[in-house]
């Protein structure tokens, strides 16, 4: 491979044109654009910077330059030495409810070598079905295959069958821990600030590393550079605002955007009155600025702060929220070479209060991340991009301190911190070496390190402590190598059709431990130590995909299957709240996923969307756990469906729907009782042997856009959550009888009936 | 102490928080569960103070049969202790055998056998020196949201200096016996003063107290404590992943055989 690529250095005189791919109305880097030569049938694609380079013979040439809802743009330039050139593109439409996703993707999925990717560009973001007056990014990347809800009222999904604590989140390359508020109901992503989300399901390239099962990669907006904007929305449920604008015309920009909801609103919905004393809120704001300091430097900070607060009756509570704050910086070497830096720093914490009229107290738990990252691209040609980088994060992990306030009879206490570095180095190319065939193949070299100080307990492989040793600040107490190879190729059978393939191994160093059945915020996240290895998983998929009516309609089926070795689990009975020593706690087996995904899309049209069908398993092996026997994982799902439909009434109405149905989650259920003192007890034989009742539900959602006045733009949202108000299992408790004692029954909680909303967007 | 009592309000946080905080409904619904070969179900104590000692079997019923437990009848119920006494309990009422000679001695370790249709269950479990009670404090607080008005309890005891005590505490108001579980270790109080709180039923005046601090061994604690967990979610708790509590019978039984070193006080709320 490396021999192509020196041989191709070495070819006659090649110039080269790069530059950036912006729109034209706000000076946005587009993410993903392609430039095509049309007589040398080659072209590229901008990263995520918006950058693009292509490196061709010198002549004059036809450059056709695209981006999905924006107006084409033909360009001809004659280019004999190298050039340096900024492309602006022209949206398609003025309203800002830009609603017809055109075709010209059109083919991405069939050309490129990406397995298991879905990309949502902001065209297609603004294009969804919308919930209490948002577009979530959480929410409908929900709805593709082989992507699951962890339930409702949950801050997780689950991806192929892994966990919700195996997903990489990153917003601006800086790591989310929590990217939900208010228990799952919205993300912690304001749709208003989002430029570009990427998900990987497999397939996931070198340069991504740190969770087995996916990688959800969020850019953020840089602000319009151009001109002043303030856009919002007032709704019943919740509020934002955002104000753009540039600090020095088309060289720097900034946002500030903030976002708050009310959801208290819900509670009054409740009966008892026990629920009406509650507060439930969260806010989050976005801010980023960037300034272009040349023409091969471009500097930016985004920083991201949330917390979600609930209070019950004034005395208990819980509050969370993360804070990231990033600096990054583009530097072009040379025409080709392309670095971005990037240093963040991120904190994840949760905070239980307690508040008496004796005193105050708080449990706090918290993730601080400081990380440093080097990516590098060069864009050899345009069959050619070498991707390689180092990364280096520090992880500071706070399992739980006490802090107290008046004369509260308790101590102020401080769980011992535990410290990591994770660090790798990767290497990646994209080789494309006839127009049938292209591949990318990687290595990631990964390297962890749990350091000290800290008092270090060795456990049997039943938990039980053995001895302890004290390790000083600094000195490794535990380290794992791990080397990672990434895989995929793409055959293309003709201009519809494409068969691809992938492999990638990932290891992962942080683990989330839950113990509830569908995540919360208090869930742990624990490093690998003397006493937990990381997780490694192994996936191979394969994929049949096939466009129609040119590229109208896009169809494809993907295979996969998983091997996750490591796999951490609670024990039985486990103690887990505030204990030092967690890790006693711990079983350890391997799980393994495979499935069938499959999907239909259509892109264009006054009626658009999709429609997903997954069907899947997820089994789990533990020695010690339902007595040595494969049992299905909580997430195994079996069929999951959901069915998009976006249809575009006319220049002023559009209307959405979207429609859920999955099998229920595996879920333990008692299959006896017993009485112990007097008291009932439930008796459980396998782990894992039933399921929770099916879940579907119907959202309808329609936006009404109004006349433009001069430069203010309005639109008005109604949607509908659970149209059908179906009574949706959160959980199945088994107990007694309220009124007949020798009774037992089982009883069903049931989260959200039906709740409408209304939104008012405004942009001016 | 400290941690045992933010731990039970958390559990509390986390159960109200998820469950009733929100526009939730709850009603019964009929999910189909499989019937499950009848287990057996030994509850064994013997104790530091005089006897007789009982050891209670019977049987686990379907899920949604009416809650009558067939007891076990004409068992062969052996207790011993380490210093070679034997005794066989007779079956009393239904289910219940009981002793009549043996008397819990402090440092010995005992064990329960259980032979029922060719089966046995056997267990051990060590009985302690009991801690005792150093006092009972009362202290009054008025209603707060849902906690009523009372006297509530405090109970003040000394840990041992060595690692590994375990303890079962328990409340009698008027002779009725508190419900809930109130189980401890010494992991962060050891070799110290305890303050051990009754924080969720409150005392009248004129009500009759009665604490027991029982010292257990590590195994029976662990019961106590995979019970608790279950018993908690049956009350609408933190839905995680059940299982049968550990107990130190062996061949599958449930329940469990514990040697309880008791210290008791009484008292009246004045």
């Amino acid at each position: 491979m490396i021999f192509l690529v020196v041989s191709r250095i070495f070819g006659q005189d090649q110039v080269t044109l790069n530059g950036h791919i912006l729109d034209a109305e706000n000076g946005e880097v587009l993410i993903g654009a392609t430039i095509f030569v049309d007589e040398l049938k080659i072209g590229t694609a901008t990263n995520e910077y918006g950058f693009y380079s292509i490196t061709m013979s010198p002549g004059k040439y036809h450059f056709e330059v695209s981006y999905l809802g924006y107006k084409s743009l033909g360009i001809e330039i004659d280019i004999q030495k190298d050039i340096q050139k900024d492309i602006e593109l022209v949206t398609f439409s003025e309203n800002m409810e830009e609603v017809v996703v055109l075709g010209d993707r059109g083919d991405a999925n069939i050309r490129s070598a990406d397995v298991s990717l879905t990309r949502l560009s902001i065209k297609e973001i603004h294009a969804i079905p919308v919930l209490f007056g948002e577009q979530d990014v959480l929410k409908t990347i929900q709805l593709l295959p082989g992507v699951q809800a962890a339930g409702e009222g949950s801050s997780g999904y689950f991806v192929r069958g892994g966990d919700a604590g195996q997903n990489l989140v990153l917003l601006d390359e800086a790591p989310v821990y929590n990217p939900s508020h208010l228990l799952g109901f919205f993300s912690v992503f304001n749709s208003d600030a989002i430029r570009d989300v990427k998900l990987y399901k497999g397939g996931i390239p070198a340069e991504y590393g740190g969770r087995i099962s996916s990688v959800l990669d969020i850019h953020m907006k840089n602000g319009n550079n151009k001109h002043w904007n303030v856009s919002g929305g007032l709704g019943l449920i919740s509020s934002r605002l955002m104000i753009e604008g540039p600090i020095k015309k088309e060289t720097g920009s900034f946002f500030i955007s903030a976002r708050r909801t009310y959801a208290d609103i819900f509670l009054n919905f409740a009966k008892d009155t026990l629920i009406k004393n509650n507060t439930l809120y969260f806010y989050d704001f976005n801010v980023k600025a960037n300034y272009t300091l040349g023409k091969n430097d471009r500097i930016y900070l985004s920083g991201y702060f949330g917390r979600d607060f609930f209070l019950f009756q004034k005395r208990f509570g819980i509050d969370w929220g993360n804070s990231t704050a990033t600096v990054r910086w583009n530097h072009l070497f040379n025409k080709r070479l392309f670095l971005n830096s990037t240093f963040i720093y991120s904190n994840y914490n949760y905070v239980f209060k307690i508040r008496e009229d004796e005193g105050n107290l708080d449990l706090k738990s918290a993730i601080r991340d400081f990380s440093l990252k080097e990516d590098f691209q060069y864009y050899l040609n345009p069959d050619n991009t070498l991707k390689f980088g180092a990364h280096l994060i520090h992880h500071t992990y706070v399992p739980g301190e006490i802090s107290t306030e008046g004369s509260f009879p308790v101590n102020e206490e401080k769980l011992e911190l535990k410290y990591a570095l994770e660090t790798a180095l990767y290497f990646s190319q994209k080789y494309k070496p006839a127009s049938w065939l292209n591949f990318e193949y990687g290595l990631r070299f990964s390297y962890y390190m749990m350091l000290g100080p800290g008092e270090i307990y060795n456990l049997d492989e039943n938990g039980n402590i053995l001895d302890s040793t004290y390790y000083h600040s600094g000195e490794v107490i535990a380290k794992y190598p791990g080397l990672e190879p990434r895989f995929s190729v793409n055959f293309r059978i003709n201009r519809l059709q494409s068969l691809k393939l992938s492999y990638n191994r990932i290891n992962q160093y942080t683990h989330l431990l839950s113990n509830t059945t569908s995540g919360s915020p208090t869930d742990l996240w624990v490093p690998s130590s003397n006493n937990i290895k990381p997780q490694i998983a192994d996936q191979i998929v394969t994929g049949y995909y096939r466009n129609f009516k040119d590229n109208m309609w896009e169809t494809s089926i993907e295979l996969y299957y998983k091997s996750m070795a490591n796999q951490i689990d609670y024990k039985n009975g486990a103690d887990i709240m505030l204990n030092e020593l967690v890790e006693t706690q711990l079983e350890f087996g391997k799980g393994w996923s495979y499935g069938m995904e499959l999907l239909v899309r259509k892109n264009s049209g006054k009626l658009h969307g999709w429609v997903a069908y997954t069907l899947s398993r997820s089994e789990r092996l533990f020695k010690n756990l339902n007595e040595g026997h494969v049992y299905p994982s909580k997430q195994d799902r079996i069929h999951d469906v959901s069915v998009v439909g976006i249809y575009d009434f006319n220049k002023r109405w559009s209307l959405s729907g979207t429609w859920v149905y999955n099998t229920g989650n595996a879920v333990t259920f008692p299959s006896g009782k017993y009485q112990v003192e007097g008291k009932t007890v439930n008796m459980y034989t396998e782990r894992n042997g039933y399921r929770m009742p099916a879940y579907h539900r119907l959202d309808l959602g329609a936006t009404r856009t109004n006349n433009k006045k001069g430069k203010f733009e309005s639109s008005w949202n109604f949607s509908i959550y659970n149209v059908y108000a179906r009574k949706n299992a959160y959980a199945i408790n088994f107990e007694q009888d309220e009124n007949d004692p020798n009774k037992t029954n089982a009883v069903r909680l049931s989260l959200f009936s039906i709740i409408p909303s209304v939104t008012f967007n405004f942009k001016f | 102490m400290n941690f045992r009592l933010i731990h039970i309000i958390i559990k509390h946080i986390i159960f109200i928080f998820i469950i009733s905080s929100l526009t939730s409904c709850e009603d019964i619904i009929d999910i189909p569960l499989n019937s499950s070969e009848p287990r057996i179900v030994i509850e064994g104590v013997i104790t530091n103070l005089d006897g007789p000692y009982t050891v209670r079997i019977s049987e686990s019923v379907d899920y949604y049969d009416p809650g009558e437990y067939p007891a076990v009848n004409n068992a062969h119920v052996e207790l011993s202790d380490d210093a070679g006494s034997v005794e066989v309990l007779e079956e009393n009422e239904d289910g219940l055998y009981i002793s009549s000679k043996m008397k819990g001695q402090p440092g010995r370790t005992y064990t329960l056998k259980v032979e029922v249709d060719g089966k046995a269950y056997i267990a051990q479990s060590y009985l302690n020196t009991p801690v005792k009670i150093d006092s009972l404090k009362k202290e009054y607080f008025p209603a707060v949201g849902n906690r009523e008005s009372g006297y509530y309890i405090h109970c003040y005891f000394t840990d041992p200096p060595e690692q590994g005590n375990n303890y079962r505490l328990f409340a009698w108001k008027n002779g009725e016996m508190d419900e809930n579980l109130y189980i401890m270790d010494d992991k962060f109080i050891n070799g110290q003063s305890v303050d051990y709180y009754f924080f969720i039923n409150p005392y009248q005046i004129g009500d009759t107290i009665s604490i027991a601090l029982a010292s257990i061994d590590r195994p029976v604690y662990e019961y106590y404590q995979t019970l608790f967990n279950i018993v908690a979610q049956q009350g609408g708790g933190n839905p995680a992943n059940p299982a049968n509590p550990v107990s130190n019978l062996s061949n599958d039984a449930l329940g469990y055989f514990g040697a309880l070193a008791v210290d008791v006080q009484d008292s009246v709320v004045k």
